[in-house]
């Protein structure tokens, strides 16, 4: 076969293969969306369709209104934006100084950090649980954002250390020379060159807290205090066919996550490679 | 100079407070805690009885736990290397040089993106068994003749729990492994092309050695993510039926939080901890061992 | 051995045209130098005669036969990068193995050919070695040595040693000649310094653009470039260039430069296809420009701005009115600048080119 027609044949069976795959990935996505547009009936009907045939508001309407979708979406806001902005206050911090300053127990408090990386989160669960309710904490914002906060850390401090570590030390010292105090080396020139970092870590704990189930399951457990992604799960446990009311409530779930996705694209895929490479 | 110690010494501690004491409460406490509590027979109300090792050895004699153990190894052999296939071969292909690259890596780590949750839930509702859209195709196609039991199946129902975990992992992989081929000069390849090599052995030579620290890497984070695989099961099947699906985590989570045993359920997340980091520190020895340059 | 031809080669990369209907022919056992700047279509025709791209037009025949079609693998070349492209996870041995064992040599087989190939490249105690423990030159001699094991119809040569340094350069040089010669294998050698392509060359190709400006042996293209690009490209320093007005004197054919005029004694219809009051450019080289030991009023008088003492070399900047010339003297240092001094031009070395660049005489 001339070699011209074998290249055009794999090049179409590659095109060929990306495609059933990539529709392989997104096509429950789309049908999460189409089954948010159905009403029961149709939804139930066989054979199902990917379009629905007679397309309604009512289950987005209903989920914002009756059952407490919108007071969930409220607590999963809060409760990751709180926690982005402890997690991005007290990592800046301390990335800054296990990347610029030297003091006797550095290494090791860097490397305990790490270790915990390794530590999956069952194991903290337990008491963690114990302690928040000793404190009084429980069915409570605090309740998930303090535990939220530490548990991402460190992976924050990791990343963050490494984008500071990266700016040349002579631009702090021109600085320095210029007169600059340290907390003003630290906030008009570390943090601003280090924007990147903090935008990975940013959308790294904004997406823990909105998606986080396990420990928001554990923590609450009054109805208006559950966050979206426990408050599904339970309405499902609860209505089990109510399949139609889930999806649109699903959907409205995952428009802040796209959201973030999509302005922040240029930071999350080679940052959060960057990350998984390391860690 | 006393002051300058002073103020140099200060800022450190000062930065560094928050971020530690956060750590030491919530993180670094609970694991010691969780160790102490696992000496104990401690039910949330009630007695508090010190058993030393008694949790331990009771968790090898019950059929369950062994269950759960079982399952959790199957679910992390499976997982790991068919994820790492598939998402290394998406990579391949997409590395040829193909127009929308970029679009094929968004549409591919969507599934990454998105919550356990909403991901689990979906599945739930492909995978029913009279309405679901996957029976339904099946059916329509004639691959099989009646309606599978996809999550009721003891028998299937791991199986379609694995199939949700490679779905949703596939993508996060092949972004890790584009940048990594993206690293190979290739002026490697020309020379390999050259030197007579076909494509497969471009493949074995030059593309899979130069890949190896990757894949160690991911290998060791995919085990560790599968090892401690929660939310999905959970929510799919919540261990059953008849604890078909059941692992460690969620055999853990309802000894604590059903049966309120948390002597017990400390005492399997410590277990499962210490097999996490052996199998982590063993998988980093054997597969960086041979990282040649 | 093989003879290269290549016929009317043309290859683009969108909009530009790399490969410019290349019409060349490389001899049996010939060092043939592919000469010109960075983006001329050297490499790029390199990659072609490998292999590694496909022309849109044109044909490549090895021996007559086509190769247009056919696989790296096939036409039996081989290639020494710029970069060297060592197998950074292999062993030297293992490296140059590599050819072999893809062609299914026995192991006993490639020991035998490994070593030999070692032993004529004084890499013998490197076989060990990754690459990255390797300084350039052995890099680049475990590369030659990949590429010489497999007894190939054809040596492709990209920039070899434009990753050493100045004196591993010069040495260099002068043993990849005689490995050239030694094994007798057509060799296309890629370069944009062309000191080495005089210096190693059978022959020499300049290019620009994608397109062959002249083939010749280094005299040749020395001694008698056919355009102003070839002729400002070879050398070193690289030959001046003035502009002069043509007239007629008698009979006889005068070149106005503005500050001082040239008889350049062809009469009147010989051969030279030049109107009056046209425009060209006069080239020449500077050691042909003599400075006279004393002044004289029929030669042409100039001052000088500076002199670089190169030794055994100087080149002197000189001066003629607005006109700026470098000349090369082996004197010893009997000028300092601003001296006003008289200089003549070998008559027989001019070159004379018209405004596009095209060669007159």
């Amino acid at each position: 076969m001339p070699p011209k027609i074998l290249r055009y044949l794999e090049g179409f069976f590659i095109y060929f293969i990306l495609l059933v795959g990539a529709w392989i990935m997104i096509f429950p996505f789309l049908w999460m969306v189409s089954t948010s547009f159905k009403n029961q009936y149709e939804a139930f009907s066989f054979p199902p369709s990917l379009i629905p045939q007679k397309p309604i508001l009512e289950n987005y309407v209903q989920a914002l209104t009756i059952v407490p979708f919108g007071r969930w979406f409220l607590n999963s806001f809060i409760v990751a934006s709180v926690t982005t902005f402890l997690v991005v206050v007290i990592s800046s911090l301390a990335g800054y100084i296990f990347a610029r300053k030297e003091f006797r127990w550095k290494e090791p408090l860097f490397y305990m950090f790490l270790m915990t990386l390794m530590i999956p989160g069952m194991v903290t669960i337990i008491p963690n649980f114990i302690l928040i309710r000793a404190l009084g904490l429980m069915d409570t914002y605090l309740g998930l954002i303090f535990p939220y906060t530490s548990w991402n850390l460190a992976m924050s401090i990791y990343i963050l250390r490494g984008f500071f570590s990266a700016i040349p030390r002579s631009i702090e010292d021109s600085a320095r020379i210029d007169g600059c105090s340290e907390l003003g080396i630290f906030l008009k020139i570390m943090l601003p060159l280090a924007k990147p970092g903090i935008a990975t870590i940013a959308i790294f704990s904004f997406l823990y807290g909105w998606d986080e189930f396990t420990w928001a399951l554990t923590a609450t457990s009054s109805s208006n205090m559950r966050t979206l992604a426990v408050g599904l799960a339970l309405f499902h446990g609860k209505y089990l066919t109510l399949w139609t009311l889930l999806s649109a409530g699903m959907v409205i779930a995952t428009i802040p996550p796209v959201i973030v996705f999509i302005l922040f694209q240029k930071y999350f895929i080679p940052n959060l490679m960057a990350g998984a490479v390391k860690g | 100079m006393a002051k300058l110690v002073a103020r140099s010494v200060s800022p450190i501690i000062l930065f560094l407070l928050p971020a530690l004491s956060f750590y030491f409460v919530f993180e670094l406490f609970p694991i010691f805690y969780s160790l102490y509590i696992s000496f104990f027979e401690w039910h949330i109300i009630g007695d508090v009885r010190f058993v030393g090792l008694e949790n331990y050895l009771k968790m090898f004699s019950d059929p369950v736990f062994i269950i759960a153990l079982r399952n959790t190894f199957i679910y992390t052999i499976v997982t790991v290397p068919i994820q790492i296939i598939l998402g290394l071969a998406i990579a391949l292909l997409l590395n040829q040089g193909i127009k929308g690259k970029v679009i094929f890596r968004a549409l591919y780590y969507i599934p990454v993106i998105t919550s356990w949750t909403v991901v689990s839930l979906i599945w739930k509702w492909i995978y029913d068994p009279v309405y679901g859209f996957l029976n339904y195709v099946l059916l329509s196609l004639g691959v099989i003749k009646e309606p599978i039991r996809w999550l009721q199946d003891p028998s299937i129902a791991l199986y379609a729990v694995m199939l949700v975990t490679i779905w949703k992992g596939i993508g996060w992989n092949m972004v890790i492994f584009l940048a990594g081929l993206q690293t190979i000069p290739q002026s490697l390849y020309d020379a390999a092309l050259i030197d007579g090599a076909n494509r497969w052995r471009r493949f074995r030579y030059i593309t899979l050695p130069l890949l190896r620290p990757v894949i160690a890497t991911v290998t060791v984070l995919l085990t560790i993510g599968a090892l401690n695989a929660f939310v999905q099961i959970y929510i799919l099947t919540a261990g059953g039926p008849l604890h078909s699906t059941e692992v460690i985590n969620t055999y853990l989570y309802k000894n604590a939080f059903s049966y309120l045993n948390f002597g017990y359920a400390s005492s399997m997340a410590l277990f499962l901890l210490t097999i996490t980091l052996t199998i982590s520190i063993i998988q980093r020895r054997i597969l960086s061992k041979r990282i040649e340059y | 051995m093989v003879e290269i031809k290549l016929v009317n080669l043309t290859k683009r990369f969108g909009n530009v045209v790399a490969v410019d209907h290349l019409n060349l022919t490389v001899k049996h056992g010939e060092l043939l130098v592919l000469l010109g700047p960075s983006g001329c279509g050297k490499t790029t025709t390199l990659r072609l005669i490998a292999g590694l791209e496909s022309p849109d037009e044109g044909e490549i025949y090895f021996d007559n036969t086509l190769v247009n079609d056919m696989s790296p693998k096939d036409r039996n070349v081989a290639m020494v990068f710029q970069d060297y492209a060592l197998y950074p996870h292999m062993t030297a041995y293992d490296n140059i193995a590599f050819p072999l064992r893809n062609r299914g040599y026995s192991e006993s087989n490639i020991r035998r050919k490994v070593l030999e190939v070692a032993e004529m490249l004084n890499i013998k105690e490197l076989l060990n070695r990754k690459p990255r423990q390797l300084s350039g030159g052995q890099k680049q001699r475990v590369a030659l040595a990949r590429a010489i094991v497999r007894e190939p119809n054809v040596f492709l040569l990209d920039e070899p040693l434009s990753n050493l340094d100045a004196k591993l350069k010069t040495q260099m040089r002068v043993e990849l000649r005689k490995l050239q010669k030694r094994l007798g294998v057509t060799t296309v050698y890629v370069t944009h310094d062309q000191a080495e392509a005089m210096s190693i060359g059978d022959r020499i190709a300049v290019m620009k653009n994608g397109k062959l400006l002249q083939v010749g042996t280094p005299e040749e293209v020395y001694e008698n470039p056919k355009n102003m690009f070839v002729a400002s490209f070879i050398g070193s320093p690289s030959m001046n260039f003035i502009k002069c007005i043509v007239k007629l004197r008698n009979g006889f054919y005068v070149l106005d430069c503005g500050d001082f005029k040239i008889n350049i004694s062809y009469e009147r219809g010989r051969e030279v296809d030049v109107l009056e009051g046209e425009e060209v450019i006069l080239g020449i080289r500077p050691e042909d420009i003599t400075i006279l030991p004393e002044r004289s009023s029929n030669a042409i008088s100039a001052s000088i701005e500076l002199i670089e003492p190169l030794r055994p070399d100087m080149l002197i900047h000189l001066r003629i009115g607005n006109i700026k010339i470098v000349a090369r003297s082996l004197s010893t240092l009997l000028w300092k600048p601003d001296d006003h001094v008289s200089i003549s031009f070998n008559l027989r070395k001019l070159h004379i080119f018209r405004k596009n660049g095209e060669k007159i005489m």
